[in-house]
């Protein structure tokens, strides 16, 4: 089987998703004809017309033999290709050159007169809005107030001239030219560069462009767009989850602004291809043994991938498809415990994602994780009242005196303060979500929000009105199976005895100097990490005695960076957990037994 | 506890004003007088009372009339405090708030890794700030405890018990930041007060 590491290099020729589609072509799964203009041919703005005609020309020519379609009919959707990509923070503009020259063969290929000029409809508005900046209001009033079609169309080409001082280009190349700068310019959107922000992407690297034939889920018979997972991203079960609009051209979805169905609606309109999109789903998973999220286009009962990218879970998430696929055959144990980690391992599964439902109140920065819901109360004497109830602290933020408020609270949520503010550190100590620098999207609600019910999500940095249906993610057992066999280089031991039952003389020790120097033969013990590493980088023996967990993590145990000769683990509990963590450092230095 | 109240009193409703509770086991180590019997604080001043926390533990809270007795220890500081004390209480807060996010981060990364190179990094943070605490709690007799409290909380760091980097459950280093932090800001604020 072919195991592709998912991360591209970065490179200037694709970008992520240009990688992507490449890897869909070359495995021979069904992706509309496509190019991928890179960062030169993006900056080289003189030969930018030359070049998509090119494109233009070949994507039409390839699609017409791929699709059976006339080659007249064909436009094209136009995405940027980060390095990374940033799911709906960049502009897509969709059906870029379709004119009225193309209706005639678009209609033969849809099916329907109507979704044709729909489909020129929404290619003139996108056109409008996101090439030529006119306001979204403005171009909905002239669409409205339009009698029919062809005027909706005008109306909206007048606007974009008197707004813009530009002809409405009716060229396909210009169109796609003028797509493509527009495309490259959402780079420097305020939501772009807050993402990349918040995400730490260079802001100097710039997206390629991917131009593809456009697939038209709007089209009569089974069509509709939609998004799937290849694994539950919120549990890290292995089984298809995801969203379908029918006769929609899925960028709704993607940008979160229309109500989807669940997937399995396309199951009703269509066996056939939901069959075929569980197949391929499972299959990309198999090539690329991480959880993917596809986007995928129907149009006349026909499938196409249109995008494909790397769907990142939460920690405990990841652990969960490590080891499933583990499980599986599709990765060595090696590279399981190259995904894994360890604390995740063994920290308690907790509802922690939004699932439906309420009222979103406000939003701020992710503190502490974990969901729970409870009563606002603002102050101590309103903690003091609360007894029995699940309370939510809201404070502007908290100072040492709040604590007796705080360790009665079920979450914090204060509106001012950073990750590393007092409200933040306590909450992570406690166990319990938080949300700080929160902005509430009503003020006046937020005047009398003592007693309201809410629901706050220290993951996701979310703030809801009411009690929120959770998502409890991942299994509560620890799964013992990825223990049988593996070894490391170190022995856990239960004492210093048993060392010594083994002959070694001991030397128990905090001392640097008397440790280092102690002879070769004598295994120094010692809770110190540093002289336990120091020691191990010359050679020497080391018996590393580690500390008792905290008290609501009895299982973890802190471990010096170097794997030493033995760990004597100061409480039974924490063995599990120490030979998860020596193999999962074993797999990264690639020092696997 | 009955008036007058005595240097060890006042530091005791402080402090209990500031951190909201104290543990009623941590009373006698807290005023440093052998075999202290915490009952004798509710004799007859009604000043603070002991309620059982959702901890579990039995502690010590303030009643109003102790709130009122720790906030007239701050005026009367004050209203006897020379000048330079009060030109200086500003000063040491600037100073304070300028190191302030080096030791929220050191905290904050400790939280992520708890490890013993992540509670080391505290250690050293505490190094090049150790001189300005011990100018703040020196400048007002009530905060003079604060100094053995940070000792103890490094001592504990230093030996491995990493409980006193961050937990709010003991007097930890990140506890007692806060909490002479706020001292200082409400200090300074009730500075500006009396100057305006």
């Amino acid at each position: 089987m072919t195991v592709h590491r998912f991360w591209p290099e970065p490179d200037r020729t694709h970008g992520s998703k240009g990688y992507f589609l490449e890897f869909l072509r070359a495995a021979g799964y069904p992706v509309p004809a496509f190019r991928v203009l890179d960062r030169d041919g993006v900056a080289a703005v003189e030969d930018l017309r030359t070049r998509v005609t090119e494109f233009a020309t070949a994507i039409a020519t390839e699609a017409a033999g791929q699709q059976g379609i006339p080659s007249d009919s064909v436009s094209f959707a136009v995405r940027s290709s980060g390095q990374r990509s940033m799911p709906g923070m960049m502009d897509t503009v969709l059906c870029v050159g379709l004119t009225e020259t193309n209706l005639s063969a678009l209609e033969a290929r849809l099916g329907s007169t109507q979704a044709a000029f729909d489909a020129l409809i929404k290619a003139t508005r996108d056109f409008c809005v996101l090439v030529g900046g006119v306001d979204p209001l403005l171009v909905h009033a002239a669409s409205a107030s339009s009698e029919d079609g062809p005027s909706q169309v005008a109306s909206m080409r007048a606007l974009f001239e008197t707004s813009t001082g530009i002809v409405f280009p009716l060229d396909p190349a210009e169109q796609l030219a003028m797509a493509v700068e527009a495309v490259v310019a959402s780079w420097g959107s305020v939501r772009a560069r807050s993402y990349r922000d918040r995400h730490a992407i260079p802001d100097a690297a710039g997206p390629c462009v991917v131009i593809q034939a456009m697939i038209h889920g709007t089209a009569q018979l089974t069509s509709g767009s939609g998004v799937v997972f290849s694994h539950d991203p919120l549990t890290g079960e292995r089984r298809m989850t995801g969203e379908y609009v029918e006769r929609s051209t899925g960028e709704g979805i993607v940008s979160g602004t229309v109500t989807p169905l669940d997937v399995s609606t396309l199951q009703a309109a269509d066996v056939a291809v939901f069959a075929e999109l569980e197949h391929l789903v499972e299959r990309l998973h198999q090539n690329l043994t991480r959880m993917v999220e596809i986007e995928f286009v129907v149009e006349r009962n026909v499938l196409w991938l249109v995008q494909v990218r790397p769907a990142v879970g939460d920690a405990q998430v990841t652990n969960a498809i490590a080891i499933d696929s583990w499980r599986s055959g599709m990765i060595e144990t090696d590279e399981m415990f190259r995904r894994l980690s360890a604390d995740a391992l063994f920290s308690s599964t907790s509802a922690r994602t939004y699932r439906g439902g309420g009222r979103l109140l406000g939003t701020g920065i992710p503190a502490s994780n974990g969901v729970a819901s409870g009563i606002v109360v603002v102050d101590m004497a309103e903690a003091a009242v609360c007894v029995g109830e699940d309370i939510v602290l809201l404070r502007e933020t908290t100072e040492p005196r709040d604590f007796p408020a705080m360790v009665s609270s079920v979450a914090l949520v204060t509106l001012t303060g950073g990750a590393s503010s007092h409200a933040a550190v306590v909450a992570r100590e406690l166990g319990i979500p938080a949300v700080v620098g929160v902005t509430f999207n009503d003020l006046q609600w937020l005047e009398s929000a003592t007693g309201a019910r809410v629901t706050v999500f220290g993951t996701t940095g979310e703030v809801w009105l009411g009690d929120i249906e959770t998502e409890v993610a991942g299994t509560d057992d620890f799964p013992h199976a990825i223990l049988d066999g593996a070894h490391t280089r170190t022995a856990i031991v239960g004492s210093l005895r048993e060392i010594e039952a083994r002959g070694a003389e001991i030397l128990r020790t905090n001392d640097l100097a008397l440790g280092i120097s102690a002879g070769p033969e004598i295994v120094v013990a010692t809770t110190d990490t540093d002289l336990a590493e120091q020691r191990t980088a010359v050679g020497g023996r080391v018996a590393f005695l580690c500390s008792e967990g905290p008290p609501m993590q009895r299982w973890r145990a802190v471990l010096p960076a170097h794997p030493t000769e033995y760990v004597v683990p100061a409480d039974e509990v924490q063995v599990p957990y120490i030979r998860v963590r020596l193999l999962v450092e074993a797999a990264h230095r690639e020092d696997y037994l | 506890m009955t008036a007058p109240h005595s240097i060890t009193d006042l530091r005791l409703l402080r402090f209990v004003s500031v951190l909201g509770m104290i543990p009623l086991a941590d009373v006698a180590e807290f005023v440093d007088i052998e075999d202290f019997d915490p009952a004798a604080l509710f004799d007859a001043g009604g000043e603070c009372f002991a309620v059982q926390s959702l901890l579990g533990q039995d502690v010590l809270v303030l009643t109003p009339t102790g709130r009122a007795a720790a906030t007239t220890a701050l005026t009367d500081f004050l209203a006897g405090a020379t000048g330079v004390v009060r030109d200086r209480i500003p000063e040491l807060l600037t100073e304070f708030e300028i190191v302030d996010p080096a030791c929220k981060i050191a905290v904050s990364e400790f939280q992520r890794a708890r490890s013993a190179v992540s509670a080391q990094a505290v250690l050293d943070f505490h190094l090049g700030v150790a001189g300005l605490l011990r100018g703040i709690v020196e400048i007002w007799p009530l905060w003079q405890h604060y100094q053995r409290m940070f000792d103890y909380a490094v001592r504990m760091i230093t030996e491995g018990n990493h409980d006193y980097v961050a937990s709010p459950r003991c007097r930890s280093y990140h506890t007692l930041w806060h909490a002479i932090h706020f001292e200082l800001r409400t200090v300074s604020a009730e500075l500006q007060g009396i100057g305006s």
